[in-house]
């Protein structure tokens, strides 16, 4: 060992801490080094001072007092009863709480639970964007303006405003489908699809039907640009259905 | 304290003192408030603040006294609940710095208020001066650390237990304590 080592032990160590191999080591050392030697008897001297420090335990200056004040702090909160089931089990619920693993556990649920949800989220979001993938057009549930002109988006309507039995008036319709959670929205697509071809055919006239009848007053809740899109929609929709009633004719 | 004789007289008085018996309590309270005072005195360096942490910590142990696990070394438990305390009236002493203002005080203060003899509360203070001088520069960790292994005589266990931490950071906290109070010693060739 160097001397710098040796010094660094006598410094921060005590001799009775130090394993046997050590300190014969360092008894080793000692006797052949007069420096370090020298750094001994002064530690030694800085330990005699310190067990005397250790000696001098401190004294309260009146104990009688100071246990007279703590059994009258008891009395004066009230501590002096049994404690309580009640008070012990909050107590113990209170340390369980306390605990790191506790908490660590607790934070990890919680974490666990949030990218659950999230997941879940996505989830249903791709579901969605993949059926609005599928029947060509995006659906912003947020933006009204968005949803009304929207082609595949009015046939959901119609599908909706079958459902509701005509009893439901289309602003409220389409009140309703914004107002639509994604998974209803979701199961409403699902069932658009599964649709078959005359069945959608029926419902795009129904819808033709509908918008001639509404087409004023859904001018009146809707922005100019809407209702311009709306009125295209249905001349397409009436030129259509006009070359479908000719090829009937025709036959 | 540490033969079995007056470990069965604490037991005893604990399960006494755990069923609501003042009586039991007090003779727990005049058994250990020294040793208490004594770690939070050397700690804080001022027996006010010192008073406080004894008085709040016997509070603590009577409230919490339901909690403890007779199969344990009580004086373990009693210095945990200490340490804390101690921790926590450092830190908003810290906040008011008060600790200098008190050291300020004219040490004839302190003899007015103390039932010492001059010469002995002169050695008290001169002693907590030079324990203050050289926890200077610790931080409140290593000057726990070391008040508890080498002025307290706990074991490393007993110390990791008090503060929560392992025996490593314990041995490493107080290889540099050591350090630094030895080599102030040295240099300064304090005498007492």
């Amino acid at each position: 060992m160097t001397c710098k080592k040796i010094q660094n032990i006598l410094f921060s160590a005590k001799t009775e801490e130090l394993d046997p191999v050590e300190r014969a080591l360092l008894e080793k050392h000692l006797a052949s080094c007069e420096n370090c030697r020298a750094v001994f008897e002064n530690v030694s001297h800085a330990d005699r001072i310190l067990s005397k420090v250790k000696a001098a335990v401190p004294r309260i200056r009146n104990e009688h007092a100071l246990t007279e004040s703590i059994l009258a702090s008891l009395l004066k909160e009230g501590n002096t009863e049994k404690p309580s089931m009640a008070n012990i089990f909050f107590d113990h619920l209170g340390d369980i709480f306390c605990k790191r693993t506790v908490r660590f556990a607790c934070s990890a649920m919680i974490l666990f639970c949030g990218l659950t949800y999230v997941v879940m989220e996505y989830q249903d979001m791709k579901a969605i964007v993949n059926l609005e993938h599928q029947l060509g057009k995006q659906v912003d549930l947020s933006q009204a303006s968005i949803i009304l002109p929207g082609n595949n988006v009015l046939r959901f309507l119609y599908e909706y405003y079958k459902l509701s039995n005509g009893s439901t008036s289309y602003v409220e319709i389409t009140n309703r489908l914004i107002l639509m959670k994604k998974k209803d929205l979701l199961a409403f697509m699902n069932e658009y699809q599964k649709l078959d071809k005359s069945t959608r055919s029926q419902l795009d006239e129904i819808k033709s039907e509908y918008l001639k009848e509404n087409s004023l007053a859904l001018g009146t809740i809707t922005q100019r640009e809407e209702v311009s899109a709306l009125q295209k929609e249905i001349e397409r929709l009436k030129s259509e259905l006009e070359k479908m009633n000719h090829k009937e004719g025709r036959q | 304290m540490q033969n079995s004789e007056a470990n069965d007289k604490i037991e005893e008085l604990i399960e006494k003192a755990k069923v609501g018996d003042v009586h039991a309590f007090r003779e727990i309270v005049i058994e250990y408030q020294s040793y208490a005072y004594a770690l939070a005195l050397r700690f804080l360096y001022d027996e006010c603040d010192a008073e406080d942490v004894v008085q709040e910590s016997f509070v603590r142990i009577w409230n919490h006294l339901h909690d403890f696990d007779s199969k344990k070394k009580f004086t373990t438990w009693m210095y945990t609940i200490i340490v804390h305390l101690c921790y926590d009236k450092a830190k908003s002493n810290k906040r008011r710095n008060r600790i200098f203002e008190r050291f300020n005080k004219d040490t004839s203060e302190l003899h007015q208020s103390g039932t010492f003899p001059i010469e002995e509360e002169y050695i008290a203070k001169e002693t907590l001066s030079l324990i203050q001088y050289l926890a200077d520069g610790l931080s409140e960790k290593q000057r726990m650390i070391f008040l508890l292994r080498d002025m307290q005589d706990l074991s490393i266990e007993e110390v990791s237990a008090m503060t929560g931490l392992s025996a490593s950071s314990i041995k490493t906290n107080l290889f540099f304590a050591r350090q630094s109070i030895r080599k102030k010693l040295v240099k300064g060739e304090t005498t007492i």
